[in-house]
């Protein structure tokens, strides 16, 4: 007798993690494809899974709470100074950095604390800045986060003491792996997961679907908001935390416009409302790079040689996210995840997910409030 | 006394070609809701225009090249904006953001990301001198143009049918269309006209730097995003005054910021920036549209 319960509770695991197991695979598959073809694929594959994380951590934010973000990349980039700078060694950094504040230079831990710490900074930075850009509703939130991009950026660039400024910081050990960032980002898929099936991440679903119902239903849209930013700043401190610690040396340059512009369609192109959005999304748009890439290097077709032309990935990478924003503006995914498919076969319900809801329908905005 | 002057005349001039870029972006906003970062990619196309263009008569060369700018306007109004129309803002914000991306990697792809030169101004590079200030031939036309381009608008908005039909467009495009307004051409008018300010633009700044590259169009449309803010989302009197604003911020902050703090002078503007969405969203001039009615 007592099978039956043990038996139905890992019947309901498996349904409640499905969309997770589902999406792991994919990631674990797709970056293990890069094993295939020399080290230069390993590496690319680690920056991809690094941007796997970004885009995670854009999703947990912008994908729940509707609001679109441009500066979320500002915290990678928060992320990636403040754990170089414990990651450096001592006699390095003494070296390297004649102008850094003596306090700052004695500062070293292990790789792993010192990527702790870079989330827990670029968090503390999203807790400041969520009080006042969460007040913010649509455009006017969008563009306040596109300020906030620039103002890192610029800050970064002549902040000369700790981030050694345009002439990039150097000597950061680079200790980030694959396997490291494969298991980052599966707890980065789980724990998106659980953010959006619990309490406050219904109630900042509920406020994207319809701010105004929500509010009236006791939802304080201003605090579910600042929540899931202060969450998704630690992912993409996390993300530039690792991104520093692979790349070694970094300049402010690395964390602007162009990976904003990738993360972002790599959002837009996988579908913004759902985990399996932002997972397949990046997957694909990672693939279709390395593919743009190797044409824009010139393919060869057995013995021909086709020249290829530099800046053929980004043409082709826009041309992909222009196309499905004209034509499928729900993306890859249309707002659904991955759910257990064999409950039409059982047909027993046991764990109720809410229903998603259609995104191609153009959300309702106050035009006044803007 | 002499310095105050120098940096007034500055901070005009700025302001003017400010003024210009934010004209552009507010009329399509204020029309469609759109923010279009690919304005910036009009203005790029401009100089590159002027490049291609080679040394024709100089009314030649700037008709020429203001009908290429022109049409690549509509051209993308209509391949990429039109099929988004009536999305939300923020889905219209992402396309044109995806489309200046495409256009910028597009010019790089066919022209290359050298920057080219050209010496367009060398008739302009001289300064007039009054007492111990001298002026820049260069600023005086860049107020000029800016004064006759406004002053040409401000007919063409109220003394036209077109003009009319775009203000109710602009204040209430629902109402508007059903009172017998036709969208496309409104909108199509919107964009030729955002066309022609960034034609211009491109000039100016062309004639002012002498360099073209594929993000020439950039921090131009950065500016127009500030000035835009500042003066009032969807007026098109305050993006003029968010332009002029902007300018003599920029001068001021530039002339007057502790040396240490200059390289940040971005920063503050950007900084004014979020802060003027929090304190005063409508900016400067309230635009009809934002006014809710009861």
């Amino acid at each position: 007798m007592t099978a039956r319960p043990v038996a139905q509770l890992g019947r309901r695991i498996l349904i409640f993690w499905w969309p997770v197991i589902a999406l792991a695979a994919i990631v674990v598959a797709a970056s293990s494809l890069s094993s295939t073809d020399g080290p230069f694929l390993q590496d690319t594959a680690v920056t991809d899974l690094v941007y796997l994380l970004f885009v995670l951590g854009l999703y947990v934010f912008a994908g729940n709470s509707g609001v679109f973000s441009f500066g979320h990349i500002a915290f990678a980039a928060i992320g990636a100074y403040a754990a170089g700078i414990f990651a450096i060694p001592v006699a390095t950094k003494a070296q390297l950095f004649s102008s850094m504040p003596s306090a700052l230079v004695h500062l070293h831990t292990s790789s792993l604390v010192a990527t702790l710490i870079g989330g827990g900074v670029a968090a503390f930075a999203g807790l400041l800045t969520s009080i006042p850009l969460m007040r913010l509703n649509g455009l006017a939130a969008s563009l306040a986060t596109f300020a906030l991009l620039i103002i890192v950026h610029v800050v970064a660039q002549n902040l000369n003491q700790v981030t050694n400024g345009q002439s990039a910081m150097t000597g950061v050990p680079t200790t980030t792996t694959k396997t490291e960032m494969i298991v980052w980002c599966l707890l980065g898929i789980a724990v998106a997961y659980l953010f959006q099936q619990s309490t406050w991440g219904l109630r900042l679903r509920a406020s994207r679907e319809d701010a105004v119902a929500a509010r009236a239903s006791g939802i304080s849209v201003y605090f579910e908001r600042r929540a899931a930013w202060i969450l998704s700043t630690f992912y993409m401190g996390i993300g530039g935390a690792l991104y520093g610690q692979f790349l070694g040396t970094f300049s402010p340059d690395a964390f602007y416009l162009d990976i904003t512009f990738l993360i972002i369609a790599m959002l837009v192109i996988g579908g913004t409302t759902s985990l399996a959005g932002a997972v397949i999304g990046s997957v694909f748009v990672s693939v279709a790079s390395e593919l743009l890439r190797r044409l824009e290097l010139g393919p060869h077709i057995g013995p021909l040689h086709i020249p290829g032309r530099p800046g053929v990935q980004a043409v082709g990478l826009a041309l992909i996210m222009l196309l499905t924003l004209l034509l499928r503006p729900g993306g890859i995914a249309g707002g659904r995840e991955i759910h257990w498919p064999l409950n039409r076969l059982l047909p027993r319900p046991v764990v109720s997910t809410a229903p998603e809801v259609e995104v191609g329908r153009p959300a309702r905005t106050d035009a006044a409030a803007e | 006394m002499t310095i105050l002057i120098q940096n007034a005349i500055d901070a005009i001039s700025l302001g003017s070609l400010y003024a210009l870029f934010a004209l552009g972006v507010a009329l399509v906003f204020g029309i469609m809701g759109l923010i279009n970062f690919a304005h910036g990619e009009l203005i790029m196309a401009g100089g590159y225009a002027l490049i291609y263009l080679g040394h024709p008569a100089w009314p030649i060369l700037v008709l020429a090249m203001l009908a290429i700018v022109v049409a690549l306007a509509i051209a993308i109004e209509r391949v990429a904006f039109r099929p988004v129309r009536g999305a939300n803002p923020i889905t219209l914000l992402v396309t044109s953001f995806a489309l200046s991306y495409l256009l910028q990697n597009l010019a790089q792809l066919i022209f290359g990301s050298i920057p080219r030169v050209t010496n367009l101004s060398t008739s302009l590079s001289e300064s007039f001198t009054i007492g111990s200030v001298s002026v820049p031939k260069l600023d005086v036309v860049t107020v000029g143009v800016t004064i006759l381009l406004l002053v040409a608008l401000t007919l063409f908005l109220n003394r036209t049918r077109l003009g009319v039909q775009m203000r109710a467009a602009a204040e209430n495009f629902w109402m508007a269309r059903a009172l017998g307004v036709r969208a496309n051409t409104v909108i199509a008018t919107a964009f030729a006209l955002s066309g022609v300010l960034a034609g211009t633009a491109a000039i100016l700044l062309v004639a002012q730097t002498a360099v073209v590259t594929p993000t020439m169009g950039s921090s131009p449309v950065l500016v127009a995003f500030i000035a835009t803010i500042l003066g009032g989302m969807g007026s098109l009197r305050g993006a003029v005054l968010g332009g002029f604003v902007l300018g003599i911020i920029t001068v001021a902050l530039q002339a007057y910021l502790p040396l240490e703090l200059r390289y940040y002078r971005d920063a503050f503007a950007y900084g004014a920036v979020i802060a003027m969405l929090l304190l005063r969203p409508q900016g400067l001039i309230v635009a009809k549209s934002v006014v809710t009615r009861i």
